[in-house]
């Protein structure tokens, strides 16, 4: 791996790569922030007629500038442009800005296409490498651009960290802001224009047409593993930047591997930067460990297996107070509101850890099973008395005990307790089992 | 050389565009001419015609129900589709090939789109993300999965651009039974279900109450949205299907006082565009030598009508409060008297 920023001809497509994906991530946490994440589809799309403008006005012989730094202007200008009147549509058109999005992308996409056609028919060669922005090309990076896209990268972590503070204020509380005399506005636009100069650097490497996938992922990815902002753009950061490497990476290894036999496959790098970066992000939606899915899930599961654990225990111990013998575990489960067969595996489970002892094909508490049984009794009872204190009618109040009885801690309970002034009886006048220590 | 020979319109500028068409279609009615023997720039119109008036049902919808952005990732993920189809189906990998079936292309789209605005609603609900970021994020991974996909299984790496952008040139007579086929799905949808549609637009709380689900209808809508882009893309290309979508309804929204006439003047002003559009294209080719895209032309003429139409009617709103100020004055004036 380490060759890939060592060898001369792969060095600046991977390091501009890493660049150009490290400075779209992190604008892409600022307009996250925003909520405006479909604008970098709209303005990337929006530099497509000036790219193919560009490309025509280097036919001139009064232009004297190289073709990329022409396109280069080109896609900015048009960039600009297309925000300016996006500005103009909300405000003077008073569109919605979902509709403004739209209305200024297919403005600007037709009006690339039609000059796409004149390039096409006229001059196809031109033509041809006016495309190598469209669908990007990593391979072809040179020094230069190399040069060119660390040192915008070096320019946008370098304002992000001057204004941090701005920002912050700015995005979260913008009447806050102005009172402390930030001026807003200049922070907004320094937003948009950071946003147009990383559109203009990633196209060449991820083209126009897919660069909003780099604005979007890597700040949802970011916000799945923390609240907080500036942990947000370093994380949004290192998932670009990782993205930008394993993209250039894997699609040339792949291209490798599968090109043996006589035929060549080729896999684009632009396609694979977004993959590899959209996977980071389904990976961090579903385990990132506070707000991923599975996290999520495992947490409502085993708080579930401990409600029905509590819940088989309490009706054991209900049992055991009309008979010494034990009881026959379907009677138990069909207290019991969830499915036979996970009744059946959380009875094994206790079996298995001791709290519940077999007499033949009857069950009943161990030792240590009644002692738990009693506590959640215990803080059922009480918790229907505290509900009586605080003015519930006597009638109302089992079903939120049997909520609460799993919920409650022992902080909560000591303070229950004194409370009630250490209670014998509960509401239902049945008396509250004393605390045992565990066995 | 043949073919432009045997194109009344080749060497016709714009006035004598219409002329030509005007003079073909009294041919038509008297029954020299039949629909076999249309000329490609008649097929041209009739086509983007027939898109127009497709989406500007669909559109109207879209836009009040701020579902346009959505539309643009539907027209991106369709592309997924399309290329996935081609993969399975493949006999050799021609990209644009009349021979694969209308229906094959139209049950893929309805897959990826609805599959689409699935799992960005899933998405953005489960993970409490804003519904933009969803979207992007599950269109943008489609997308790329479908250009990777063209670039891996053809031998040009440039083909997904015909996709993307449409070619109104290679227009074929076949396709007009498909775009035919659409619209009639389009109005089937709109006649049965138009109640339904409005309310869950306009008051998705009555309408959830009066027992039609939002959600039912918000896919209804998915639904129209990719059978139009599928129908549209051979012609414009699935990006440019959107300001189809978006422009003459936004146009008609200044005047319209009703849904259904909302309808019909984005339908009338997309027709006119597309009309503008190929005559433009045909009058650039004889007096310029200018070889523009067609599709890329009838959308400029789209937002040229559109910004026409909105200076006119600030003009006319201008005159309009003159007058009622006017009026005003002339009626505090009498009243001293």
């Amino acid at each position: 791996m380490i060759h890939y920023f060592l060898d001369p001809i792969l060095k600046a497509p991977t390091i501009g790569c890493i660049a150009m994906c490290l400075v779209c991530s992190l604008v892409g946490v600022l307009i996250f922030i925003r909520k405006e994440s479909l604008l970098g589809e709209t303005l990337s799309h929006a530099a497509y007629p000036g790219i193919m403008l560009a490309a025509l006005l280097t036919l001139l012989p009064s232009v004297k500038l190289p073709l990329t730094l022409c396109i280069l202007i080109g896609a900015g200008l048009f960039s600009y442009l297309a925000l300016k009147l996006l500005d103009l549509s909300k405000k003077r058109l008073k569109m919605s800005p979902d509709s403004a999005l739209s209305f200024v992308l297919t403005l600007f996409f037709g009006l690339g296409i039609t000059v796409a056609s004149l390039l096409q028919n006229t001059y196809s060669l031109l033509y041809k490498q006016a495309l190598v922005f469209l669908f990007g090309q990593a391979a072809t990076i040179t020094d230069p651009y190399m040069y060119l896209s660390i040192s915008l990268a070096v320019l946008v972590v370098s304002v992000i960290l001057f204004f941090y503070r701005e920002i912050q204020i700015t995005n979260f509380d913008p009447i806050f802001a102005q009172t402390i005399g930030i001026r807003t506005q200049r922070i907004d636009r320094l937003t948009y224009l950071l946003m147009v100069a990383s559109i203009v650097i990633g196209i060449r490497s991820i083209g126009l047409f897919l660069l909003s996938g780099m604005f979007i992922a890597p700040a949802i990815a970011a916000r799945q593993w923390s609240h907080k902002l500036h942990r947000m753009f370093i994380f949004s950061g290192i998932i670009g930047a990782l993205s930008g490497f394993l993209g250039i990476y894997s699609s040339f290894e792949l291209s490798v591997a599968f090109s043996k036999g006589g035929h060549s496959l080729s896999f684009a790098t632009g396609p694979m930067i977004i993959l590899t970066s959209s996977s980071i992000t389904i990976f961090s939606l579903l385990f990132a460990p506070k707000q991923g899915w599975v996290s999520r899930f495992l947490k409502i599961v085993t708080f579930k297996f401990k409600c029905t654990q509590e819940n088989i225990l309490k009706s054991l111990w209900h049992f055991a107070q009309q008979t010494d013998l034990g009881v026959a575990p379907q009677k138990v489960w069909n207290y019991q509101s969830i499915p036979r067969i996970s009744s059946l595996l959380v009875t094994l489970y206790l079996y298995l850890k001791g709290e519940i002892l077999r007499n033949k094909s009857l069950i009943m508490l161990s030792p240590s099973g009644r002692i738990k049984a009693q506590n959640i009794v215990r803080l059922h009872r009480l918790w229907e008395l505290y509900l009586v204190h605080i003015g519930v009618g006597k009638e109302k109040v089992h079903h939120n005990a049997e909520e609460m009885e799993h919920i409650i801690t022992p902080h909560i309970e000591e303070k229950l307790l004194k409370l009630m002034k250490h209670p014998t009886k509960d509401p239902h006048n049945q008396p509250i089992p004393l605390k045992e220590p565990a066995l | 050389m043949i073919l432009s020979l045997l194109n009344p319109y080749s060497g016709q500028g714009f006035f004598s565009f219409m002329k030509v068409g005007f003079l073909r279609l009294i041919q038509f009615f008297q029954g020299h001419l039949s629909l076999k023997t249309l000329a490609p720039d008649e097929l041209q119109i009739l086509v983007l015609s027939l898109i127009a008036l497709s989406s500007a049902i669909v559109g109207v919808f879209l836009i009040h129900r701020k579902m346009t952005m959505l539309a643009n990732a539907l027209s991106h993920t369709v592309i997924f589709g399309i290329v996935l189809t081609y993969l399975i189906l493949r006999k050799s990998f021609e990209l644009i090939d009349p021979t694969l079936s209308f229906k094959v292309m139209f049950l893929a789209s309805l897959v990826t789109g609805v599959l689409t605005a699935f799992l960005s609603q899933l998405i953005s609900k489960i993970s409490n993300l804003q519904k933009d970021a969803s979207i992007g994020l599950v269109f943008t991974t489609f997308f790329a999965l479908g250009i990777l996909l063209i670039t891996l299984f053809s031998k040009n790496s440039h083909i997904g651009i015909d996709m993307i952008m449409g070619n109104v040139d290679a227009l074929h007579y076949k396709d007009l039974t498909s775009i035919f086929y659409m619209l009639g799905c389009n109005l089937l949808i709109i006649l049965l279900f138009m109640r339904g549609l409005k309310v869950s637009t306009f008051d998705p709380i009555f309408s959830k109450l009066a027992g039609f689900s939002p959600t039912l209808f918000n896919y209804l809508i998915v639904l129209q949205l990719s059978l139009t882009a599928i129908g549209a893309f051979r012609a414009i290309g699935v990006v440019l299907v959107l300001s189809f979508f978006i422009v003459p309804p936004l146009a008609a929204h200044l005047y319209a006082t009703s849904i259904e006439k909302q309808i019909l003047i984005a339908s009338f002003i997309g027709v006119i565009s597309s009309y503008l559009g190929v005559s433009l294209s045909r009058h650039l080719l004889t007096h310029y030598g200018l070889a523009l895209s067609t599709g890329g032309l009838t959308v400029l003429c789209l937002y040229a009508v559109y910004f026409l139409n909105r200076l006119f009617y600030q003009a006319y709103r201008g005159y309009k409060n003159r007058k009622a100020k006017l009026a005003a004055e002339n009626f505090t004036f009498i009243k001293q008297d």
